[in-house]
Protein backbone atom coordinates (compact mmCIF):
# COMPACT_ATOMS: atom_id res chain seq x y z
CA UNK A 1 0.00 0.00 0.00
CA UNK A 2 2.88 2.35 0.77
CA UNK A 3 3.48 4.85 -1.98
CA UNK A 4 7.10 5.21 -3.12
CA UNK A 5 7.71 8.74 -4.26
CA UNK A 6 11.15 8.50 -5.79
CA UNK A 7 11.55 11.42 -8.17
CA UNK A 8 7.82 12.05 -8.44
CA UNK A 9 6.92 15.72 -8.29
CA UNK A 10 5.39 16.01 -4.85
CA UNK A 11 3.93 19.46 -5.03
CA UNK A 12 3.35 21.78 -7.92
CA UNK A 13 1.42 25.03 -7.82
CA UNK A 14 0.59 27.57 -10.49
CA UNK A 15 -0.34 31.14 -9.55
CA UNK A 16 -1.90 29.92 -6.34
CA UNK A 17 -3.77 32.75 -4.67
CA UNK A 18 -5.95 32.84 -1.58
CA UNK A 19 -7.84 35.95 -0.57
CA UNK A 20 -9.98 36.62 2.46
CA UNK A 21 -11.97 39.64 1.39
CA UNK A 22 -9.42 42.31 0.57
CA UNK A 23 -6.60 40.52 2.34
CA UNK A 24 -4.44 38.34 0.13
CA UNK A 25 -3.01 35.56 2.28
CA UNK A 26 -1.18 34.03 -0.68
CA UNK A 27 -0.29 35.80 -3.94
CA UNK A 28 0.37 33.97 -7.20
CA UNK A 29 2.62 31.33 -5.72
CA UNK A 30 4.14 29.02 -8.33
CA UNK A 31 6.47 26.35 -6.97
CA UNK A 32 7.59 22.82 -7.71
CA UNK A 33 8.76 20.67 -4.82
CA UNK A 34 10.37 17.29 -5.22
CA UNK A 35 13.07 17.05 -2.57
CA UNK A 36 13.21 14.70 0.41
CA UNK A 37 13.00 17.48 2.97
CA UNK A 38 11.78 20.89 1.95
CA UNK A 39 11.59 23.81 4.31
CA UNK A 40 8.79 26.32 3.99
CA UNK A 41 10.36 29.32 5.54
CA UNK A 42 8.89 32.68 6.36
CA UNK A 43 8.06 35.01 9.19
CA UNK A 44 4.76 34.74 11.05
CA UNK A 45 1.89 35.62 8.75
CA UNK A 46 3.88 34.85 5.59
CA UNK A 47 1.20 32.43 4.36
CA UNK A 48 2.90 29.12 5.21
CA UNK A 49 -0.08 27.52 6.96
CA UNK A 50 -2.47 28.80 4.30
CA UNK A 51 -0.21 27.27 1.65
CA UNK A 52 -0.29 23.85 3.35
CA UNK A 53 -4.07 23.98 3.83
CA UNK A 54 -4.53 24.85 0.17
CA UNK A 55 -2.38 21.87 -0.80
CA UNK A 56 -4.50 19.57 1.34
CA UNK A 57 -7.68 20.96 -0.19
CA UNK A 58 -8.86 22.07 3.24
CA UNK A 59 -9.55 25.52 1.87
CA UNK A 60 -10.27 26.33 -1.77
CA UNK A 61 -7.89 28.62 -3.66
CA UNK A 62 -9.26 31.92 -4.94
CA UNK A 63 -7.36 31.47 -8.20
CA UNK A 64 -4.63 29.19 -9.47
CA UNK A 65 -4.06 25.48 -9.11
CA UNK A 66 -2.17 23.09 -6.88
CA UNK A 67 -1.35 19.46 -7.37
CA UNK A 68 0.05 17.11 -4.76
CA UNK A 69 1.45 13.71 -5.80
CA UNK A 70 -0.24 14.26 -9.14
CA UNK A 71 -3.69 14.87 -7.63
CA UNK A 72 -5.47 18.19 -8.05
CA UNK A 73 -6.26 19.89 -4.74
CA UNK A 74 -9.50 21.24 -6.21
CA UNK A 75 -10.97 17.98 -7.46
CA UNK A 76 -9.01 15.15 -5.82
CA UNK A 77 -8.50 16.41 -2.28
CA UNK A 78 -9.55 13.07 -0.77
CA UNK A 79 -6.85 11.21 -2.73
CA UNK A 80 -4.31 13.78 -1.52
CA UNK A 81 -5.36 13.36 2.10
CA UNK A 82 -5.22 9.58 1.76
CA UNK A 83 -1.55 9.78 0.86
CA UNK A 84 -0.45 12.68 3.04
CA UNK A 85 0.23 12.98 6.72
CA UNK A 86 -0.53 16.38 8.22
CA UNK A 87 0.68 17.74 11.51
CA UNK A 88 -1.17 21.00 12.14
CA UNK A 89 0.29 23.89 14.08
CA UNK A 90 -2.67 24.46 16.37
CA UNK A 91 -3.76 22.23 19.23
CA UNK A 92 -6.48 19.98 17.90
CA UNK A 93 -7.08 17.15 20.33
CA UNK A 94 -10.11 15.51 21.89
CA UNK A 95 -8.96 16.07 25.48
CA UNK A 96 -10.89 13.27 27.20
CA UNK A 97 -9.45 10.62 24.93
CA UNK A 98 -6.37 8.59 25.75
CA UNK A 99 -3.40 8.82 23.40
CA UNK A 100 -3.94 5.32 22.04
CA UNK A 101 -7.69 5.84 21.44
CA UNK A 102 -7.01 9.12 19.70
CA UNK A 103 -4.48 7.60 17.33
CA UNK A 104 -6.57 4.51 16.66
CA UNK A 105 -9.57 6.68 15.89
CA UNK A 106 -7.76 8.89 13.40
CA UNK A 107 -6.12 5.81 11.88
CA UNK A 108 -9.60 4.43 11.27
CA UNK A 109 -10.66 7.72 9.72
CA UNK A 110 -7.76 7.28 7.32
CA UNK A 111 -9.36 4.03 6.25
CA UNK A 112 -7.42 1.51 8.35
CA UNK A 113 -9.30 -1.48 9.73
CA UNK A 114 -9.82 -1.58 13.51
CA UNK A 115 -7.06 -4.15 13.90
CA UNK A 116 -4.57 -2.31 11.68
CA UNK A 117 -5.41 1.03 13.28
CA UNK A 118 -4.66 -0.13 16.80
CA UNK A 119 -1.43 -1.82 15.72
CA UNK A 120 -0.29 1.23 13.77
CA UNK A 121 -1.24 3.47 16.70
CA UNK A 122 1.08 1.48 18.96
CA UNK A 123 3.88 1.62 16.40
CA UNK A 124 3.53 5.36 15.87
CA UNK A 125 3.46 6.06 19.62
CA UNK A 126 6.52 3.88 20.07
CA UNK A 127 8.27 5.71 17.27
CA UNK A 128 7.66 9.13 18.82
CA UNK A 129 8.60 7.76 22.22
CA UNK A 130 5.38 8.22 24.20
CA UNK A 131 4.35 4.57 24.27
CA UNK A 132 4.37 4.51 28.10
CA UNK A 133 1.85 7.33 28.26
CA UNK A 134 -0.56 5.82 25.76
CA UNK A 135 -3.32 5.05 28.26
CA UNK A 136 -3.26 8.51 29.79
CA UNK A 137 -5.82 11.13 28.86
CA UNK A 138 -4.46 13.67 26.39
CA UNK A 139 -5.49 16.50 28.73
CA UNK A 140 -2.72 15.34 31.09
CA UNK A 141 0.01 15.43 28.41
CA UNK A 142 2.78 18.04 28.44
CA UNK A 143 3.30 20.33 25.44
CA UNK A 144 6.16 18.15 24.20
CA UNK A 145 4.05 15.01 24.41
CA UNK A 146 1.21 16.71 22.58
CA UNK A 147 3.53 17.73 19.77
CA UNK A 148 4.77 14.14 19.52
CA UNK A 149 1.18 12.90 19.50
CA UNK A 150 0.41 15.25 16.63
CA UNK A 151 3.36 13.85 14.75
CA UNK A 152 2.26 10.29 15.54
CA UNK A 153 -1.24 10.88 14.16
CA UNK A 154 0.33 12.07 10.92
CA UNK A 155 2.17 8.73 10.66
CA UNK A 156 -0.56 6.21 11.50
CA UNK A 157 -1.56 5.50 7.90
CA UNK A 158 2.08 5.39 6.76
CA UNK A 159 1.97 8.29 4.31
CA UNK A 160 4.82 8.86 1.89
CA UNK A 161 4.70 12.64 2.22
CA UNK A 162 4.17 14.53 5.47
CA UNK A 163 3.27 18.19 5.92
CA UNK A 164 4.57 19.56 9.19
CA UNK A 165 3.30 22.95 10.26
CA UNK A 166 5.61 24.50 12.86
CA UNK A 167 6.37 21.18 14.60
CA UNK A 168 8.70 22.70 17.18
CA UNK A 169 6.31 25.42 18.37
CA UNK A 170 6.18 25.74 22.13
CA UNK A 171 8.93 23.21 22.81
CA UNK A 172 11.80 23.77 25.20
CA UNK A 173 15.34 23.30 23.78
CA UNK A 174 15.44 19.66 24.83
CA UNK A 175 12.02 18.92 23.34
CA UNK A 176 12.96 20.80 20.19
CA UNK A 177 16.10 18.74 19.67
CA UNK A 178 14.12 15.58 20.29
CA UNK A 179 11.54 16.61 17.69
CA UNK A 180 14.25 17.51 15.17
CA UNK A 181 15.92 14.13 15.73
CA UNK A 182 12.60 12.39 15.07
CA UNK A 183 12.15 14.35 11.86
CA UNK A 184 15.70 13.56 10.75
CA UNK A 185 15.02 9.88 11.35
CA UNK A 186 11.80 10.14 9.36
CA UNK A 187 13.69 11.43 6.35
CA UNK A 188 16.89 9.42 6.66
CA UNK A 189 15.76 6.09 8.11
CA UNK A 190 12.13 5.75 7.02
CA UNK A 191 12.52 7.44 3.61
CA UNK A 192 9.63 9.77 4.27
CA UNK A 193 9.40 13.01 2.36
CA UNK A 194 8.56 16.06 4.39
CA UNK A 195 7.50 19.62 3.81
CA UNK A 196 8.39 21.43 6.95
CA UNK A 197 6.97 24.88 7.63
CA UNK A 198 8.74 26.99 10.19
CA UNK A 199 9.89 30.48 11.02
CA UNK A 200 12.78 29.03 13.02
CA UNK A 201 15.74 29.10 10.67
CA UNK A 202 17.88 26.73 12.64
CA UNK A 203 15.24 24.02 12.44
CA UNK A 204 15.03 24.29 8.67
CA UNK A 205 18.82 24.34 8.38
CA UNK A 206 19.05 21.18 10.50
CA UNK A 207 16.54 19.11 8.53
CA UNK A 208 16.03 20.41 5.02
CA UNK A 209 17.97 20.33 1.80
CA UNK A 210 15.54 22.53 -0.12
CA UNK A 211 13.90 25.75 0.89
CA UNK A 212 10.94 27.78 -0.27
CA UNK A 213 10.90 31.25 1.24
CA UNK A 214 7.57 33.01 1.64
CA UNK A 215 7.01 36.56 2.75
CA UNK A 216 3.74 38.50 2.90
CA UNK A 217 2.04 35.78 0.88
CA UNK A 218 4.61 35.81 -1.91
CA UNK A 219 7.15 33.18 -2.83
CA UNK A 220 10.41 35.07 -2.93
CA UNK A 221 13.07 32.34 -3.27
CA UNK A 222 13.24 28.65 -3.96
CA UNK A 223 16.18 26.31 -4.29
CA UNK A 224 18.51 24.01 -2.43
CA UNK A 225 20.06 25.46 0.68
CA UNK A 226 23.54 25.23 -0.92
CA UNK A 227 22.41 27.03 -4.07
CA UNK A 228 20.77 29.80 -2.10
CA UNK A 229 23.82 30.27 0.08
CA UNK A 230 26.09 30.36 -2.96
CA UNK A 231 23.92 32.73 -4.96
CA UNK A 232 23.72 34.89 -1.92
CA UNK A 233 27.44 35.74 -2.22
CA UNK A 234 28.94 34.36 0.94
CA UNK A 235 32.16 36.01 2.08
CA UNK A 236 35.53 34.71 0.95
CA UNK A 237 37.55 33.58 3.94
CA UNK A 238 41.35 33.56 3.57
CA UNK A 239 44.19 32.61 5.93
CA UNK A 240 47.72 33.71 5.12
CA UNK A 241 51.30 33.19 6.25
CA UNK A 242 53.59 36.20 5.96
CA UNK A 243 53.29 39.94 6.48
CA UNK A 244 49.75 40.24 7.73
CA UNK A 245 49.71 44.05 7.95
CA UNK A 246 50.93 44.72 4.43
CA UNK A 247 48.42 42.17 3.04
CA UNK A 248 45.56 43.90 4.90
CA UNK A 249 46.74 47.31 3.67
CA UNK A 250 46.83 46.05 0.07
CA UNK A 251 43.24 44.76 0.45
CA UNK A 252 42.28 48.19 1.77
CA UNK A 253 43.85 49.96 -1.17
CA UNK A 254 41.97 47.56 -3.50
CA UNK A 255 38.80 48.92 -1.81
CA UNK A 256 37.61 45.53 -0.60
CA UNK A 257 35.27 45.20 2.38
CA UNK A 258 36.67 42.79 4.91
CA UNK A 259 36.74 41.86 8.56
CA UNK A 260 39.79 40.41 10.33
CA UNK A 261 38.81 37.56 12.65
CA UNK A 262 41.86 36.22 14.55
CA UNK A 263 43.78 34.33 11.82
CA UNK A 264 41.06 34.60 9.18
CA UNK A 265 40.21 37.51 6.93
CA UNK A 266 36.60 37.48 5.80
CA UNK A 267 36.28 39.45 2.55
CA UNK A 268 33.00 40.55 0.94
CA UNK A 269 32.52 38.68 -2.33
CA UNK A 270 32.03 41.60 -4.71
CA UNK A 271 32.76 41.37 -8.47
CA UNK A 272 36.53 41.11 -9.00
CA UNK A 273 37.18 40.40 -5.32
CA UNK A 274 38.81 37.05 -5.98
CA UNK A 275 41.31 38.56 -8.45
CA UNK A 276 42.21 41.34 -6.01
CA UNK A 277 42.76 38.82 -3.22
CA UNK A 278 45.14 36.79 -5.34
CA UNK A 279 46.97 39.87 -6.68
CA UNK A 280 47.39 41.19 -3.12
CA UNK A 281 48.98 37.89 -2.13
CA UNK A 282 51.38 38.08 -5.10
CA UNK A 283 52.32 41.71 -4.56
CA UNK A 284 52.94 41.36 -0.81
CA UNK A 285 54.62 37.96 -1.11
CA UNK A 286 52.37 36.25 1.46
CA UNK A 287 51.45 32.63 1.25
CA UNK A 288 47.74 31.82 0.91
CA UNK A 289 47.28 28.91 3.29
CA UNK A 290 43.51 28.67 3.10
CA UNK A 291 40.77 30.07 0.85
CA UNK A 292 37.08 29.18 0.94
CA UNK A 293 33.63 30.57 0.50
CA UNK A 294 32.43 31.25 4.00
CA UNK A 295 29.07 29.92 5.08
CA UNK A 296 26.77 32.73 5.95
CA UNK A 297 24.01 31.25 8.04
CA UNK A 298 20.51 30.78 6.75
CA UNK A 299 19.57 33.47 9.19
CA UNK A 300 21.77 36.03 7.36
CA UNK A 301 20.39 34.87 4.06
CA UNK A 302 16.81 35.04 5.29
CA UNK A 303 17.13 38.51 6.77
CA UNK A 304 18.81 39.83 3.61
CA UNK A 305 16.18 38.29 1.33
CA UNK A 306 13.23 39.54 3.40
CA UNK A 307 14.74 43.02 3.64
CA UNK A 308 15.52 43.28 -0.07
CA UNK A 309 12.01 41.99 -0.87
CA UNK A 310 10.48 44.65 1.37
CA UNK A 311 12.60 47.35 -0.28
CA UNK A 312 11.47 46.16 -3.72
CA UNK A 313 7.83 46.23 -2.63
CA UNK A 314 8.23 49.77 -1.31
CA UNK A 315 9.68 50.88 -4.64
CA UNK A 316 6.63 49.63 -6.53
CA UNK A 317 4.10 52.48 -6.46
CA UNK A 318 0.72 51.45 -5.13
CA UNK A 319 -2.03 51.89 -7.68
CA UNK B 1 -1.31 -11.56 22.91
CA UNK B 2 1.99 -12.54 21.36
CA UNK B 3 5.21 -10.57 21.44
CA UNK B 4 4.98 -7.84 18.86
CA UNK B 5 7.85 -5.75 17.52
CA UNK B 6 6.67 -2.19 17.92
CA UNK B 7 9.18 -0.74 15.49
CA UNK B 8 7.77 1.45 12.73
CA UNK B 9 7.07 -0.54 9.61
CA UNK B 10 5.62 -0.06 6.17
CA UNK B 11 1.84 -0.49 6.14
CA UNK B 12 0.71 -3.23 3.79
CA UNK B 13 -2.94 -3.55 4.77
CA UNK B 14 -6.11 -2.62 2.95
CA UNK B 15 -7.64 0.84 3.01
CA UNK B 16 -11.36 0.94 3.69
CA UNK B 17 -13.96 3.04 1.94
CA UNK B 18 -16.35 5.81 2.88
CA UNK B 19 -18.72 3.59 4.87
CA UNK B 20 -15.83 2.40 7.05
CA UNK B 21 -15.04 6.00 7.95
CA UNK B 22 -18.65 6.87 8.77
CA UNK B 23 -18.82 3.71 10.84
CA UNK B 24 -15.59 4.69 12.63
CA UNK B 25 -17.09 8.05 13.63
CA UNK B 26 -20.26 6.37 14.84
CA UNK B 27 -18.53 3.63 16.83
CA UNK B 28 -16.01 5.98 18.42
CA UNK B 29 -18.51 8.65 19.39
CA UNK B 30 -21.12 6.16 20.50
CA UNK B 31 -18.83 4.14 22.76
CA UNK B 32 -17.18 7.29 24.11
CA UNK B 33 -20.49 8.85 25.12
CA UNK B 34 -22.14 5.62 26.18
CA UNK B 35 -19.36 5.06 28.72
CA UNK B 36 -20.03 8.40 30.39
CA UNK B 37 -21.61 7.97 33.84
CA UNK B 38 -24.19 10.70 33.05
CA UNK B 39 -25.40 8.77 30.01
CA UNK B 40 -25.85 5.53 31.92
CA UNK B 41 -27.49 7.31 34.88
CA UNK B 42 -30.02 9.06 32.66
CA UNK B 43 -30.87 5.90 30.74
CA UNK B 44 -31.42 4.00 34.01
CA UNK B 45 -33.50 6.89 35.37
CA UNK B 46 -35.66 6.91 32.28
CA UNK B 47 -36.26 3.18 32.50
CA UNK B 48 -37.03 3.27 36.22
CA UNK B 49 -39.31 6.29 36.14
CA UNK B 50 -41.11 5.86 32.84
CA UNK B 51 -40.76 2.27 31.68
CA UNK B 52 -41.08 0.37 34.96
CA UNK B 53 -44.49 1.85 35.91
CA UNK B 54 -45.75 0.99 32.43
CA UNK B 55 -44.62 -2.60 32.82
CA UNK B 56 -46.21 -2.81 36.26
CA UNK B 57 -49.42 -1.25 34.93
CA UNK B 58 -49.63 -3.68 32.02
CA UNK B 59 -48.60 -6.77 33.95
CA UNK B 60 -50.60 -6.29 37.14
CA UNK B 61 -53.42 -3.86 36.32
CA UNK B 62 -53.79 -5.07 32.74
CA UNK B 63 -53.92 -1.59 31.28
CA UNK B 64 -52.16 -0.38 28.18
CA UNK B 65 -52.04 3.40 28.14
CA UNK B 66 -49.73 5.54 26.04
CA UNK B 67 -50.40 8.79 27.79
CA UNK B 68 -48.82 7.64 31.01
CA UNK B 69 -45.63 6.57 29.31
CA UNK B 70 -45.20 9.67 27.18
CA UNK B 71 -46.00 12.02 30.07
CA UNK B 72 -43.45 10.45 32.37
CA UNK B 73 -40.68 9.84 29.90
CA UNK B 74 -40.77 13.28 28.24
CA UNK B 75 -38.68 15.29 30.70
CA UNK B 76 -36.03 12.53 31.00
CA UNK B 77 -35.70 12.16 27.28
CA UNK B 78 -35.26 15.93 26.94
CA UNK B 79 -32.61 16.10 29.70
CA UNK B 80 -30.82 13.06 28.31
CA UNK B 81 -30.79 14.53 24.79
CA UNK B 82 -29.42 17.86 26.03
CA UNK B 83 -26.70 16.19 28.10
CA UNK B 84 -25.42 13.63 25.62
CA UNK B 85 -26.07 15.62 22.45
CA UNK B 86 -24.80 19.09 23.26
CA UNK B 87 -21.04 18.39 22.82
CA UNK B 88 -21.37 16.32 19.65
CA UNK B 89 -20.29 19.07 17.21
CA UNK B 90 -19.57 21.99 19.55
CA UNK B 91 -16.68 20.19 21.26
CA UNK B 92 -15.03 19.31 17.94
CA UNK B 93 -15.17 22.97 16.96
CA UNK B 94 -13.99 24.18 20.35
CA UNK B 95 -11.05 21.75 20.46
CA UNK B 96 -10.27 22.43 16.79
CA UNK B 97 -10.45 18.67 16.18
CA UNK B 98 -12.25 19.44 12.91
CA UNK B 99 -8.86 20.19 11.36
CA UNK B 100 -7.78 16.61 12.01
CA UNK B 101 -11.08 15.15 10.81
CA UNK B 102 -10.86 17.00 7.52
CA UNK B 103 -7.14 16.36 7.02
CA UNK B 104 -8.27 12.74 6.62
CA UNK B 105 -9.93 11.45 3.45
CA UNK B 106 -13.26 12.34 5.02
CA UNK B 107 -15.89 14.59 3.49
CA UNK B 108 -18.09 16.95 5.48
CA UNK B 109 -21.04 14.77 4.43
CA UNK B 110 -19.37 11.72 6.03
CA UNK B 111 -18.75 13.67 9.21
CA UNK B 112 -22.34 14.94 9.28
CA UNK B 113 -23.83 11.48 8.67
CA UNK B 114 -21.56 9.86 11.27
CA UNK B 115 -22.51 12.42 13.92
CA UNK B 116 -26.24 12.20 13.13
CA UNK B 117 -26.13 8.42 13.26
CA UNK B 118 -24.43 8.57 16.67
CA UNK B 119 -27.11 10.86 18.06
CA UNK B 120 -29.92 8.84 16.54
CA UNK B 121 -28.74 5.59 18.14
CA UNK B 122 -27.95 7.23 21.49
CA UNK B 123 -31.38 8.88 21.68
CA UNK B 124 -33.00 5.63 20.57
CA UNK B 125 -31.81 4.14 23.86
CA UNK B 126 -34.44 6.20 25.67
CA UNK B 127 -37.12 6.16 22.97
CA UNK B 128 -37.00 3.14 20.71
CA UNK B 129 -35.36 0.61 23.05
CA UNK B 130 -37.88 1.15 25.90
CA UNK B 131 -40.64 0.88 23.28
CA UNK B 132 -39.15 -2.38 22.11
CA UNK B 133 -38.92 -3.72 25.66
CA UNK B 134 -42.45 -2.61 26.42
CA UNK B 135 -43.74 -4.13 23.17
CA UNK B 136 -42.19 -7.46 24.05
CA UNK B 137 -43.86 -7.36 27.45
CA UNK B 138 -47.23 -6.43 25.95
CA UNK B 139 -46.99 -9.26 23.43
CA UNK B 140 -45.98 -11.70 26.16
CA UNK B 141 -48.53 -10.74 28.78
CA UNK B 142 -51.60 -9.47 26.93
CA UNK B 143 -54.69 -11.37 27.98
CA UNK B 144 -57.55 -12.34 25.70
CA UNK B 145 -59.77 -9.63 27.18
CA UNK B 146 -57.07 -7.00 26.44
CA UNK B 147 -56.77 -8.28 22.89
CA UNK B 148 -60.51 -7.87 22.46
CA UNK B 149 -60.47 -4.19 23.45
CA UNK B 150 -57.32 -3.05 21.68
CA UNK B 151 -55.38 -4.08 18.64
CA UNK B 152 -52.12 -5.31 20.17
CA UNK B 153 -50.22 -5.45 16.88
CA UNK B 154 -51.24 -1.88 16.08
CA UNK B 155 -50.12 -0.72 19.52
CA UNK B 156 -46.75 -2.47 19.26
CA UNK B 157 -45.99 -1.06 15.80
CA UNK B 158 -47.07 2.42 16.90
CA UNK B 159 -44.87 2.34 19.99
CA UNK B 160 -41.78 1.39 18.03
CA UNK B 161 -42.30 3.69 15.07
CA UNK B 162 -43.02 6.66 17.33
CA UNK B 163 -39.89 5.76 19.32
CA UNK B 164 -37.89 6.05 16.10
CA UNK B 165 -39.65 9.30 15.14
CA UNK B 166 -38.73 10.88 18.49
CA UNK B 167 -35.11 9.83 18.01
CA UNK B 168 -35.12 11.25 14.48
CA UNK B 169 -36.53 14.69 15.23
CA UNK B 170 -34.61 15.10 18.50
CA UNK B 171 -31.34 14.12 16.79
CA UNK B 172 -31.92 16.65 14.03
CA UNK B 173 -32.64 19.49 16.46
CA UNK B 174 -29.68 18.50 18.63
CA UNK B 175 -27.17 18.40 15.77
CA UNK B 176 -28.38 21.82 14.62
CA UNK B 177 -28.02 23.48 18.02
CA UNK B 178 -24.70 21.77 18.80
CA UNK B 179 -23.23 23.05 15.52
CA UNK B 180 -24.29 26.62 16.30
CA UNK B 181 -21.89 27.18 19.19
CA UNK B 182 -18.44 26.15 20.40
CA UNK B 183 -19.71 25.94 23.99
CA UNK B 184 -21.48 22.72 24.79
CA UNK B 185 -23.12 24.29 27.82
CA UNK B 186 -24.88 26.84 25.64
CA UNK B 187 -25.83 24.06 23.25
CA UNK B 188 -27.24 22.00 26.13
CA UNK B 189 -29.34 24.91 27.37
CA UNK B 190 -30.48 25.58 23.80
CA UNK B 191 -31.54 21.98 23.21
CA UNK B 192 -33.40 21.83 26.52
CA UNK B 193 -35.11 25.16 25.87
CA UNK B 194 -36.30 24.24 22.38
CA UNK B 195 -37.55 20.78 23.31
CA UNK B 196 -39.00 21.58 26.72
CA UNK B 197 -40.41 25.03 26.15
CA UNK B 198 -42.02 24.17 22.82
CA UNK B 199 -44.10 21.74 24.86
CA UNK B 200 -44.83 24.28 27.61
CA UNK B 201 -45.77 26.90 25.03
CA UNK B 202 -47.99 24.36 23.30
CA UNK B 203 -49.82 23.63 26.55
CA UNK B 204 -50.29 27.31 27.40
CA UNK B 205 -51.45 28.35 23.92
CA UNK B 206 -53.71 25.30 23.74
CA UNK B 207 -55.46 26.46 26.87
CA UNK B 208 -55.54 30.18 26.11
CA UNK B 209 -56.12 30.45 22.35
CA UNK B 210 -57.17 27.22 20.71
CA UNK B 211 -56.42 23.58 21.18
CA UNK B 212 -54.95 23.44 17.71
CA UNK B 213 -52.20 25.78 18.85
CA UNK B 214 -50.81 22.77 20.64
CA UNK B 215 -49.33 21.77 17.31
CA UNK B 216 -46.38 24.05 17.98
CA UNK B 217 -45.28 21.50 20.57
CA UNK B 218 -42.96 18.88 19.07
CA UNK B 219 -43.93 16.45 21.77
CA UNK B 220 -47.68 16.96 21.29
CA UNK B 221 -47.34 16.22 17.61
CA UNK B 222 -45.69 12.94 18.47
CA UNK B 223 -48.46 12.35 20.97
CA UNK B 224 -51.12 12.90 18.29
CA UNK B 225 -49.40 10.41 15.96
CA UNK B 226 -49.14 7.84 18.74
CA UNK B 227 -52.76 8.25 19.79
CA UNK B 228 -54.07 8.14 16.25
CA UNK B 229 -52.03 5.15 15.13
CA UNK B 230 -52.53 3.32 18.38
CA UNK B 231 -56.31 3.62 18.18
CA UNK B 232 -56.71 5.98 21.13
CA UNK B 233 -58.62 9.25 21.23
CA UNK B 234 -56.49 12.27 20.45
CA UNK B 235 -57.09 15.68 22.00
CA UNK B 236 -57.13 17.54 18.69
CA UNK B 237 -59.17 17.49 15.53
CA UNK B 238 -56.04 17.24 13.42
CA UNK B 239 -55.18 13.87 12.00
CA UNK B 240 -51.84 12.19 12.43
CA UNK B 241 -50.81 13.17 8.89
CA UNK B 242 -50.61 16.87 9.81
CA UNK B 243 -48.49 16.09 12.87
CA UNK B 244 -46.28 13.74 10.90
CA UNK B 245 -45.76 16.43 8.26
CA UNK B 246 -44.80 18.89 11.02
CA UNK B 247 -42.33 16.41 12.52
CA UNK B 248 -40.72 15.74 9.13
CA UNK B 249 -40.61 19.46 8.35
CA UNK B 250 -38.85 20.21 11.67
CA UNK B 251 -36.42 17.34 11.04
CA UNK B 252 -35.59 18.44 7.52
CA UNK B 253 -35.23 22.10 8.41
CA UNK B 254 -32.98 21.27 11.36
CA UNK B 255 -30.82 18.95 9.24
CA UNK B 256 -30.59 21.52 6.46
CA UNK B 257 -29.56 24.20 8.96
CA UNK B 258 -26.96 21.95 10.57
CA UNK B 259 -25.58 20.91 7.20
CA UNK B 260 -25.32 24.56 6.14
CA UNK B 261 -23.23 25.32 9.22
CA UNK B 262 -21.03 22.23 8.96
CA UNK B 263 -20.43 22.79 5.25
CA UNK B 264 -19.14 26.26 6.06
CA UNK B 265 -16.77 25.20 8.82
CA UNK B 266 -13.46 26.84 7.91
CA UNK B 267 -10.41 24.88 8.86
CA UNK B 268 -8.23 27.56 10.40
Amino acid sequence: MALILGDLMQVSTTNLTKSYGEIQALKNVSVSISGNATGLLGPNGAGKSTFLKLLLGLIPPTTGNASVLGYSSRTQALSIRQNIGYMPESECFIPNMTGITFLTYFGRLSGLSARDAIQRAHEALYYVNIIDERYRKISTYSTGMKQKLKLAQALTHDPALIFLDEPTTGLDPFGRNEMLDLLKKLVNDLDKHIIFSSHILHDIETICEDVVILNEGEMIKQGTLNELMYVHNPDIVVRIRGDHNSYVNTLKSAKLNFIVRQNDISIKNTPGAMESILQAAVSTGVQLRHLEFGSSSLEDLFVDIIQSNQKNNERIPKS
Amino acid sequence: MGIHDLGYRVFKGQIGGRLDRIWAIFIQDFTFRFKQPATIALIVLNYVIALMPMIVLTYFVRIIDFSFYYSWSFIWIVIYTAVIGSPIISNDMKNNAVILYFSRPLTKEDYFIGKFLTLFVLISFVTFVPALIYSTIILGTATESMKETINITQVVITLNVVGLLIAMVFSAITILISSMTKRYLYAGVGIFTVLFFSDIMGIILREIISKNMGLISIWDNLYIIADDWGGFNAWTDFSWSVSLAIIFAITLLSLAGAWRIIRRIEVI
